[in-house]
């Protein structure tokens, strides 16, 4: 790769490198549908907003609160997988199941634990999506060599793994599999994308419920990216937990609680703390 | 002419050697606009990424008046650089206000932040549009065949500075590399806010101090950061942070 980018850059014309990146030296190309639009699509409801419906709608039919399970659930129906574990990192190194819709999705998460390599492994400890279309491939046995085989003996033939991350906060994995070789087209891995974010949010809900009459947007998490008020989040989540001598995810779950117990929006928050107007202490709990 | 040449050339390969393996990303798109805005005479550039989830994201703007009209951008859902990721084309506009309708709302945003004209190039890889570079100018005028030609190297650069060959290749691991670029800016973000709050500095202290460190100390900015956030030991000396800014 970079022998070829610096033979490109002395011949220094900006047209063999466009006709690299147009792909006309490199065929075989297996790439993505065209990513993403820019507009919120589907009828004026964002991805994000379309995700949280799905999993509202799980959690009413289920006749529970939103949690992991119907993350779960919610997720596989839409990014046409055949079942998801969403697993945790504790804080002593190891791992927790918090839902898996079925035995094959806990065996996987199983597995990768005990082995110590796979999709999972590798996506926590990168902060990347790891992407397999087919475990039973060369490349996957080449990767994985005890894993993928396992995987496959375990009933899956495609794997999906993505970490619960935003920023250095890297709270697990949201794990998808199939049982037949496939990938994920541009739109099932755009959403499976937005379900970890969801789920994310849902592990990092703050413990204590919100009072009677807060609106639930209040504290919600807009993990969407890095907007003014966005960028503000993050800066605040790492002053916060300066404050509180704390760590990230807790200063985040903090600052998600006071905007909860004050009526105010989480970039409200995040604002009061950057300009320093707001700070927190680490003796009173609940934020 | 020569002179130009010469200087085309110093930057591609200054630019081809932050390529190295394990190269800091966001601190190579940074150093890419900077030098663009330098070799083709705009005021300032800025770099919109997808996130994979219908949205762009800004991961790098030569200064901040760009950053600022960039945010706003991706605000208000309308400019030339989100018709630019929307078609895949390049969305020239030599003079905003001549056709203040076009994008009324970033129009306006525009004249407040002192640009007038913007050009949009797109960041391609075959048949897909992953991002945006964008070119900001305070006087009106179009951009020359050959500017736009060198604009678009530099979008074709950036490109290949996030997607290794293999990437390209791979859909799993295009997808990794995005989403490891857009994380690690918010891991950025974070570090400015724990340094900011360790040592009472301002947002924008806090980034070169973090910039300068790494620079400095031949370290990634993204290493740098986290290592401010666990507040690791061999970020120790960025304690003093007068020291290290420039």
């Amino acid at each position: 790769m970079v022998g070829f980018v610096l033979l490109s850059l002395s011949r220094t014309t900006s047209r063999s490198i466009g006709d690299m990146l147009r792909g006309a030296h490199m065929p075989g190309f297996g790439l993505l549908e065209v990513v993403g639009g820019v507009m919120p699509s589907m009828g004026g409801f964002s991805r994000a907003e379309r995700v949280w419906a799905l999993i509202a709608e799980q959690a009413a039919a289920g006749g529970g609160a939103v949690s992991a399970a119907y993350v779960c659930g919610a997720c596989v129906m839409a990014t046409g997988t055949d079942g998801a574990v969403l697993s945790l990192a504790t804080s002593s190194g190891g791992r927790a199941v918090a839902h898996a819709t079925d035995e094959v999705a806990a065996s996987l998460d199983d597995l990768q634990f005990t082995l110590g390599e796979g999709p999972c492994v590798d996506a926590f400890a990168g902060g990347g999506p790891v992407l397999v279309g087919d475990v039973d491939s060369a490349e996957a046995a080449v990767r994985w060599p005890v894993y993928a085989p396992a995987a496959r003996a375990a009933g899956a033939r495609a794997v999906f793994a993505f970490p619960l991350q935003a920023g250095a906060i890297r709270v697990g994995i949201l794990e998808m599999y199939r049982a037949a070789a496939g990938s994920l087209s541009g739109e099932q891995l755009s959403d499976a994308l937005a379900f970890s974010f969801a789920a994310l949010s849902v592990v990092l809900t703050p413990s204590h419920p919100p009072p009677a009459g807060a609106e639930p947007a209040q504290g919600h998490l807009s993990l969407d990216g890095l907007g003014e008020g966005r960028a503000q989040v993050y800066q605040a989540t790492g002053m916060v937990a300066v404050q509180l001598g704390s760590g990230l995810a807790e200063a985040l779950v903090r600052l998600r609680a006071r905007a909860f117990t004050s009526g105010l929006p989480l970039a409200e928050i995040a604002r009061l703390v950057v300009d320093r107007e707001l700070r927190f202490s680490p003796d009173h709990g609940g934020g | 002419m020569a002179h130009g040449q010469q200087q085309l050339a110093k930057v591609f390969v200054e630019l081809a050697d932050t390529l190295v393996a394990d190269f800091d990303v966001i601190d190579f798109l940074h150093l890419l606009t900077e030098r663009c805005a330098g070799l083709l005479g705009v005021d300032a550039v800025g770099i919109l990424l997808t996130d994979q989830r219908d949205h762009l994201q800004l991961v790098a703007a030569s200064t901040q008046k760009a950053k600022d009209l960039e945010l706003f951008q991706l605000q208000s859902e309308q400019g030339p650089c989100l018709d630019c990721f929307a078609t895949g084309q390049p969305v020239l506009c030599a003079d905003l206000s001549a056709e203040p309708q076009r994008w009324p709302v970033f129009a306006a945003g525009a004249a407040e932040a002192g640009f007038v004209a913007v050009h949009a190039l797109p960041m391609r890889l075959r048949d897909q549009v992953i991002g945006a570079l964008n070119l900001f100018s305070a006087t009106p005028g179009g951009l020359g065949e050959d500017t736009t030609d060198l604009g678009q190297a530099f979008a074709d650069i950036a490109t290949i500075g996030l997607l290794s060959e293999r990437a390209a290749r791979e859909q799993d691991l295009l997808s990794q590399q995005l989403q490891i670029a857009l994380n690690t800016r918010i891991i950025i973000e974070q570090a400015k806010g724990t340094l900011a709050e360790r040592h009472g500095l301002s947002m924008d202290q806090a980034f070169i101090t973090l910039r300068v460190y790494a620079r400095n100390n031949n370290r990634k900015l993204a290493d740098v950061a986290l290592a401010v956030i666990d507040n690791h030991p061999n970020v120790a000396d960025l304690s003093h942070p007068q020291r290290t800014q420039p």
